[in-house]
């Protein structure tokens, strides 16, 4: 199952997903914008909800980033939905 | 930034222009995936969106209780539609479980997935949205006229998304 990426998300995945699309520096910028809607602190991210959050303002930026923000709600369910699909 | 189609930033505006990621359930998406289902025989049908990193079901027939129900999408990694992203082509998996590409994924594992075919959504614009795909529980083969069949229903799904376009050009 290794295959599959079971580790649970992280901040670094979800910035790299913007990069990945926008590029370096517009990623870090809204990147920046949407943790400070959450109130949140860039590099201080550190939890799936706090994550959820991030991607929930990253959602309300609209476009192309609200793409993106709803393909990390799927992967930030991913561990939650293979647990139950694989129990333990 | 990656020149693979599936993460490029016009492709994935235009989803969103399309309004393809709204909650609500597209009755005319829905009945697409009911006749692709019910005329090839088969238990499921999706009209998938495929994201940058997931993919997201906007129309479907045949999952009713199972958790994709639920979840409305799944990682890219255990899709099969993301292929028809980077190939604009028709894409057939007649035995997943001797398929090197997706014998290990948890959806052969462990919901018994076996044949797939694919169609590509393409907008107007060229955008590669996602697919109609049909999915079966048991090997099988799919033969053209199968897959045509499948493309002119693909057609008809792009024309109700074009008409869910929310930017004008």
């Amino acid at each position: 199952m290794s295959a599959h990426h079971l580790a649970e998300p992280s901040e670094g995945d979800a910035l790299a997903a913007l990069q990945r699309v926008f590029g370096a520096m517009p990623a870090q910028e809204k990147w920046a914008q949407a943790c400070r809607e959450a109130r949140l602190v860039p590099g201080h991210v550190g939890t799936t909800a706090q994550l959820g959050q991030v991607a929930a303002a990253l959602a309300r930026q609209g476009g192309a980033t609200a793409s993106v923000a709803r393909s990390s709600k799927y992967v930030f369910a991913r561990s939650a939905v293979m647990w139950r699909v694989l129990p333990p | 930034m990656s020149e693979n189609p599936l993460y490029a930033e016009a492709r994935l505006q235009e989803i969103a222009d399309l309004d393809l990621l709204s909650g609500d359930i597209d009755p005319i998406l829905q009945r697409v995936a009911e006749e692709s289902a019910t005329h090839l025989g088969l238990p499921v049908s999706l009209v998938s969106v495929v994201l940058d990193d997931a993919l997201h079901v906007a129309g479907s027939h045949g999952i009713t209780g199972l958790w994709l129900d639920e979840t409305k999408g799944h990682p890219l990694e255990w899709s099969f539609c993301a292929t028809s992203v980077r190939t604009r082509a028709p894409y057939v998996v007649e035995n997943a479980a001797d398929d090197t590409t997706h014998a290990a994924n948890p959806l052969v594992m462990n919901d018994g997935v076996r044949c797939y075919a694919g169609v590509p959504l393409i907008s107007s614009r060229g955008f590669v949205l996602g697919n109609l795909c049909v999915v079966g529980m048991a090997p099988r083969s799919f033969t053209e006229a199968e897959l045509r069949y499948l493309t002119d229903l693909a057609s008809q799904a792009v024309a109700r998304i074009e008409q869910r376009r929310v930017v004008t050009p």
